[in-house]
């Protein structure tokens, strides 16, 4: 009777230290895992914060996409500047203005804007039978060139009032195209004349 | 020791003999008091106590220390008229003064003290009768705090005495006989003389004439004769006859809780033992090392059990949360690795670096100030109608040229003031600075005109580098 008593206080104890150690070692685990989800959950803050800042870069970059048209990932500038010469005559002959000469100038490509910069040089007269017609012509043709995708910025623009061969206005401008390019093409380009700024 | 905790709130008070044993209990508002009879034969009755204690020991109504009232009749009492003394010597004193007194060895006896002003009353009862009398509660280890006589208890709870010599008459028997009787006489609070009587076999009358003679003795020797008597049992056993010679007799009013009363006693030891923890009392029986064991074995098993209990319980709880929070921590870890992937994804396209450049062309292209046609829009709007542009220039570092005829100098001055305060924003001016190159008069047909050149450097594109005047 009294082993078996003994027997037991032997078991519970064994029971009993072998209950608190496991309770222990959970303990330690549920402090550990605390931890470790404590640190994880700022990790995730941290991160989803960088992932909604980046979403809305790409956002912003697609709008501005829209805005500006796709970077180019291959580079053709003979091409280019045919479209923008195109471009330009067109809307020169929609405003009534009569293109003396379309002149393009040297192309650039600026890696910090990661745009290629097409120029041209534009002396053209107005044909309307007026002065004011013709500010009229001016002014759509300006209107046009702004909302051409990639716009078209003008550069330099000279207005002058002339009588020969009739009453009108001569226009010299400097119409400048940046086109949005891709990495590529500046890696390609870099790598072809190691300068920060390419001009041919 | 025991007083080291002070006044005990909750005392049982327990005796048995006579074919009986009565208890009276702490209880809520009170007390509560239980009497059991014995049917047991007189050898066997500690046993059938230890059972009834037993029982009531497993329905924990036994948690309170415990009193046990000695039978007075059992007990020998002696005043002991000795000097004062110090503490360890003058119990040595007493003890020797007592076994002379009484004739009785110290190994057969234990002896109880209560001071009084006239000397020192020693109890002595035989260790043979304490060992038999405790043994019910020694076996079931309960709490003996104090082992009082009931006469000493009983003197104790008057608690008003009389002024003058008074005494306290217990009688103590069965339902058929009186079995002994004890005297206590006193002055006030002033315990005296305790006589305590076993009638062996004796009649009423025989312990009238005790009582008698008991009386005569106190009267001799402290000089005053007793004029009260409070009796304490039944007044029956007592042969009426000689009554008449013993001094005015009434029931000891005992106002604790009872039915009986024997049981009113016991309530009135407990409440005098909470009112009074150092009354004289027999020392309680040392607990017996086995019985210590045992019981200490027995707490073991149970904080064993219940540590074991809570162990588990707890473990379960801990390791049920450990495997939810691996669950979170995996949840976790899988949306982070997603949330990385995405950014890695997001990050490899450079968005932000796109975004930056063609921030710069947005910016270049949709600036008012880079707009010809804005510009053309504004300045039209602030020109004078005296005057007229007959030439416009903009230029890439921000210049504007304006060139044309004006009808006057004070027109083309207002041309420049118009133009330098000319704002497309709220408090932002178009124009950085505006001058006049120059302005000539002409005299053409009779009419003299102006002919003027203003340039004007754009707030926002003009740098300093790059001013410089078109000539014409």
């Amino acid at each position: 009777m009294k082993d078996r008593h003994k027997l037991l206080l032997a078991t519970l104890a064994v029971v009993a230290l072998v209950s608190w150690l496991w309770t222990a070692s959970a303990l330690w685990q549920h402090q550990n895992l605390r931890a470790q989800l404590r640190s994880l959950r700022e990790q995730t803050s941290e991160t989803k914060k960088l992932v909604e800042r980046a979403k809305e870069q790409r956002e912003r970059y697609e709008q501005l996409v829209q805005e500006l048209g796709k970077p180019l990932s291959e580079f053709d500038p003979g091409r280019l500047n045919a479209k923008l010469m195109e471009q330009i005559e067109g809307a020169l002959t929609q405003s009534k203005i009569k293109a003396e000469t379309i002149q393009p100038l040297p192309w650039q490509i600026n890696p910090d804007m990661r745009a290629a910069r097409l120029s041209v040089q534009v002396t053209a007269v107005t044909t309307q039978p007026t002065i004011s017609e013709g500010l009229q012509g001016l002014t759509e043709l300006l209107m046009r060139l702004r909302s051409m995708r990639p716009p078209v910025l003008v550069e330099r623009l000279n207005i002058q009032a002339i009588s020969q061969p009739r009453q009108g206005l001569r226009v010299q401008a400097q119409l400048v195209w940046l086109v949005p390019v891709e990495d590529a093409v500046l890696k390609k380009w870099a790598a072809q004349t190691r300068r920060p700024t390419l001009r041919r | 020791m025991r007083h080291l905790f002070g006044r005990p709130r909750q005392v049982i008070a327990v005796e048995w003999g006579d074919g009986e044993v009565r208890l009276s209990l702490p209880a809520r508002g009170g007390r509560m008091t239980a009497t059991f009879p014995l049917t047991a034969p007189p050898e066997e009755q500690g046993f059938e106590v230890s059972r009834r204690l037993q029982d009531l020991m497993k329905r924990g109504a036994l948690s309170a220390p415990f009193c046990v009232v000695l039978p007075s009749h059992a007990c020998t009492f002696k005043l002991l008229k000795l000097p004062a003394g110090d503490g360890e010597t003058r119990e040595q004193i007493w003890r020797t003064e007592a076994a002379n007194q009484l004739g009785l060895p110290l190994t057969e006896i234990e002896l109880a003290f209560y001071e009084q002003p006239e000397g020192v009353l020693a109890v002595a009862v035989r260790k043979s009768f304490l060992h038999t009398y405790l043994s019910p509660f020694v076996q079931l280890d309960l709490p003996i705090r104090w082992i009082v006589p009931s006469i000493i208890g009983l003197w104790l709870s008057v608690q008003k005495p009389t002024s003058g010599s008074w005494g306290i008459l217990e009688l103590k028997g069965n339902r058929e006989r009186i079995a002994g009787a004890t005297i206590a006489l006193g002055s006030g609070e002033r315990l005296r003389l305790v006589h305590a009587i076993a009638l062996n076999g004796n009649n009423g009358r025989w312990l009238v004439g005790e009582l008698q003679r008991t009386l005569a003795l106190y009267h001799r020797t402290f000089g005053e004769p007793v004029t009260q008597l409070f009796l304490v049992g039944n007044r029956d056993w007592l042969e009426a006859e000689n009554l008449e010679a013993l001094p005015p007799m009434d029931e000891l009013p005992l106002s604790a809780d009872g039915n009986t009363v024997g049981e009113r006693v016991l309530s009135a030891i407990a409440n005098a033992i909470i009112a009074n923890p150092s009354i004289p009392s027999f020392p309680p029986p040392e607990r017996e090392p086995a019985l210590v064991w045992r019981r200490v074995e027995e707490r073991l098993v149970g904080a064993l059990t219940v540590l074991v209990i809570i162990g588990l319980i707890a473990g379960f709880a801990l390791s049920s949360r450990v495997t939810t929070l691996r669950e979170e921590v995996k949840a976790e870890q899988s949306l982070l690795a997603q949330q990385r992937r995405q950014l890695n994804q997001l990050a490899a396209s450079d968005f932000g670096a796109k975004v930056q450049s063609l921030e710069q062309i947005w910016n270049m292209a949709a600036n008012p100030r880079n707009d010809p046609l804005e510009l053309l829009y504004w300045v039209s709007k602030a020109l004078p109608t005296s005057i007229w542009v007959t030439e416009f220039a903009f230029l890439r570092d921000g210049q504007v040229v304006l060139r044309g005829s004006a009808l006057s100098h004070s027109a083309v001055t207002d041309a420049v003031r118009t133009l330098s305060e000319l704002e497309i924003d709220k408090g932002k001016p178009l124009f950085h600075e505006v001058l006049t190159n120059y302005a000539n008069a002409r005299t053409v047909a009779d009419r003299t005109l102006i002919e003027f050149q203003i340039t004007g450097w754009l707030r926002e594109r003009t740098t300093q580098r790059q001013r410089q005047v078109l000539r014409p």
